[in-house]
């Protein structure tokens, strides 16, 4: 098989979650190898780890990230889709960290402070970081302080806030706010089940997304 | 003049009503509140509601909670409810919330899952029960019990969404097993309150995110389906007219059709952000009911008097004569939702029936 064919094939093995050869689903694909091996087997015939990132594991996991937002898929597929996706990344951690590949950028998600709900935020991060960015995982219940500190560590980070709560939407607002006061030209992309276009523009932030595919696209819109 | 009782079930199963039926359910803050405002303590009495909740009383399967999580440190305010499920708590900004703490996460066996120690109780040890649905029908209310969390959710709890998630995606035997035993037992449960005599069986898994399924029907239909139904069956085995609600939160309508063959009478909360309530009532409203429909997300904490009458006008005109609608908020209300705009659901509900 060839390289190119080989990269196809690691983009559907993201597109339908197939993790590995043992991975029992999806039930179609079982005994066949999945996006680990296929990995491997690439950068073993030579594959330069940003063809498998951008021409194999990215393409994939756009193709969910659509799917996601047109109701085509729902989460328990984007679970799997980012299960291959991690299975084909970790054989690029070490060119990540050799420089050899980068990332499009760092995206800081969290769940804002008063919020303990993390799967809408969690999708998110899976998806972006299936998009090729770094993703800072900070968790639930995260005060503006913990945004700020996290992007002194990140300069040009962009932030992403999340919450699911009407109660939490006014921290929310609180926490762009204190950012703007410390880093005006910080980047804030907010989302979560109360949130609206509206309310984005009311607090401030930079972008609203009701869908993790629309976060990646305007993420990608700011480094093209 | 009819029960409270009898208002409740007749608008419930579409028989007409003589006053709107409400329902209230308020955060600790929320109840404050209504202290404070009103002078009194008992806000289902205040607001005229015309059920009471009933509880069983169950024991926990474990002694010391901390023993269930052999793989995770748990914060030490970690508390654990019954089913075993731990809660540490959250900055004071969450207020009633906690973070979930999931016994049976991680890399396990089908056998700790054969030996999770699920609550267990009697029915001799519930007399109490009887004698009090007895006790609230002959003061002309109506009961209700708490079972939602029904088998979804009570077993994602227990081994974490992801975990079930892939359980389920492989096809592995421990995800069969875990919602199997979480059936057995809600369907202990519910035969138990149905013997004792409660009128509506309040079960429920949250199915919806905001704007979409959060599975697909097909799942549903694979897993969780059929032992919702083997717990309705469960019930109507003892008393065939008992009323079956079923609570999930956020966009719902590919499961309406299956909820209803499924057994269901009465949806939960019909959340307006997420549906359209006259689209679902046109759909469904000849076979189905409604509780809740008043948005927690917009409506109640951000719209005024004039707009909550307009939102119950629409409401009670379109369900008309017939009923078929409780009204009330679509989720606990949280600390935000001014406390007028609970009241004013209650005078105008009150001033308008029978007008419409």
């Amino acid at each position: 098989m060839s390289q190119e064919s080989l990269l196809q094939e690691i983009a559907v093995c993201v597109e339908r979650g197939k993790v590995n050869e043992q991975s029992p689903y999806p039930p179609d694909l079982k005994g066949q190898p999945g996006a680990d091996e296929l990995t491997r087997k690439v950068l073993d015939m030579g594959a330069s780890a940003d063809q498998v990132l951008s021409e194999g594991l990215v393409p994939g996991m756009k193709i969910v990230g659509i799917k996601f937002r047109e109701n085509k898929i729902f989460v328990p597929e984007v679970l799997m889709a980012a299960k291959a996706m991690t299975a084909g990344m970790n054989h690029l951690r070490p060119y990540f960290q050799s420089g050899e590949v980068q990332r499009k950028g760092t995206f800081i998600i969290g769940t804002v402070m008063g919020d303990l709900h993390d799967i809408g935020k969690n999708l998110l991060g899976m998806i972006v970081e299936g998009a090729g960015w770094e993703v800072i995982d900070l968790g639930i219940d995260v005060p503006a302080v913990k945004f700020l500190a996290a992007l002194e560590e990140h300069p040009g980070a962009f932030i992403g806030l999340s919450c699911l709560l009407t109660t939490t939407m006014l921290n929310m607002e609180r926490i762009v706010q204190d950012v703007r006061d410390s880093r005006p030209d910080a980047k804030i992309l907010i989302g979560g089940a109360p949130v609206t276009d509206e309310f984005k523009t009311k607090i401030g932030a930079n972008w609203y997304s009701p869908d993790p595919q629309g976060a990646v696209d305007f993420l990608n819109k700011q480094v093209s | 003049m009819i029960s409270p009782r009898e208002n409740l079930l007749h608008a419930c199963r579409r028989e007409g009503f003589e006053w709107v039926p409400l329902d209230f359910l308020l955060c600790d803050a929320q109840i404050e509140n209504f202290k404070n405002r009103t002078g009194h303590t008992d806000y289902f009495k205040w607001f005229d509601m015309d059920f009471r909740w009933v509880t069983l009383q169950e024991h926990p399967g474990y002694t010391h909670g901390q023993e269930l999580y052999t793989r995770e440190e748990l914060p030490r305010d970690t508390e654990f409810d019954l089913l075993g499920v731990g809660h540490s708590k959250g900055s004071a900004a969450a207020y009633h919330m906690t973070r979930m703490h999931h016994p049976l996460k991680g890399d396990i066996s089908p056998e700790e899952i054969l030996n999770y120690p699920l609550p267990h109780f009697t029915e001799a040890e519930n007399q109490e029960l009887f004698k009090e649905v007895q006790s609230l029908n002959q003061q002309g209310l109506a009961t209700m019990c708490p079972m939602q969390m029904t088998i979804w959710e009570s077993s994602w709890y227990l081994r974490s969404m992801e975990d079930l998630l892939t359980d389920i995606m492989f096809g592995d035997e421990k995800a069969t097993l875990l919602l199997d035993r979480v059936t057995q037992y809600a369907i202990d449960r519910v035969r138990l309150y149905t013997r004792a005599g409660v009128d509506i069986l309040s079960l429920g898994d949250d199915l919806g995110a905001q704007k979409a399924p959060l599975m697909s029907v097909d799942m549903w239909l694979n897993w969780i389906q059929p032992r919702l139904k083997k717990v309705i069956v469960a019930a109507r085995e003892i008393n065939p007219d008992i009323l079956v609600f079923y609570h999930s939160c956020g966009f719902v309508t590919p499961f309406i059709e299956h909820l209803i063959e499924t057994g269901i009478d009465i949806l939960n909360p019909v959340q307006p952000e997420s549906m359209d309530f006259n689209e679902i009532y046109s759909q469904f409203g000849d076979r189905l009911s409604f509780w809740g429909t008043l948005g927690t997300q917009q409506l109640l904490p951000f719209g005024t008097p004039a707009e909550i009458r307009e939102v119950i006008e629409d409401r009670l005109k379109t369900c008309g004569t017939r009923g078929g609608l409780v009204l009330g908020p679509t989720h606990l209300v949280e600390p935000e939702v001014p406390f007028e705009n609970l009241e004013v659901i209650k005078e105008i509900a009150r001033s308008l029936y029978p007008k419409y």
